[in-house]
């Protein structure tokens, strides 16, 4: 666990705030000083990408907020590629926050304990619709 | 590789470092591509040949 956090290292700071183990790329509406930096809103922080450290696996995840009800979550396997796990994640939920992205991961965590003997049996690229439902709101 | 995104919804956005993002939201086909920079490996390999 600890080799995949270094590695999950190399793509920037852990965020704080929080228990997961997830670098962002992109700002989220409460980190006031990145924004200040970036010359960002708040308002602006409509999606982020992350990676993600969970049970012994790294996984991408994608956030994006839609105006729009198509909300969705679906998962990508890439085989042959090491940490080839990815998660898309459509909300109606905007700006995204901290507390956003951790919703998403408990949704997310718990998905993956569900499925996790399947996970570790692919061996094809595969696209699976987890649910439609907006997972962001409570 | 050069993407035309004329009437493509995109997102533009900021990563962390400060870095600019177009993100296509809409399936890119083949006849939007516009140009290539690879290498072609006959060149390559036709150039080290002459070496």
């Amino acid at each position: 666990m600890s080799k995949l956090i270094e590695e999950l290292k190399v793509y920037g700071k852990l965020l704080s705030h929080t228990d997961f183990k997830v670098v962002t790329l992109h700002p989220l509406a409460d980190e006031t000083e990145i924004l200040d930096r970036l010359d960002m809103q708040p308002n602006e922080c409509t999606s982020c990408d992350f990676y993600w450290v969970f049970k012994n696996e790294m996984f991408f995840v994608s956030i994006m907020s839609e105006n729009q009800e198509n909300s969705l979550v679906t998962y990508f396997f890439k085989p042959n590629v090491e940490h080839g796990h990815s998660f898309y994640v459509v909300t109606q939920i905007s700006p995204l926050y901290t507390s956003t992205l951790e919703t998403v991961l408990k949704y997310l965590s718990n998905w993956i304990i569900d499925n996790h003997k399947r996970l570790r049996k692919r061996h094809r690229a595969e696209k699976v619709r987890i649910t439609n439902k907006d997972i962001c709101k409570r | 590789m050069d993407i035309d995104i004329t009437d493509k919804p995109v997102l533009r956005r900021k990563t962390k470092q400060g870095n600019h993002e177009i993100v296509i939201q809409q399936d890119i086909k083949s006849e939007d591509i516009v140009d290539s920079g690879r290498v072609k490996k006959s060149q390559k390999s036709q150039t080290s040949g002459e070496d």
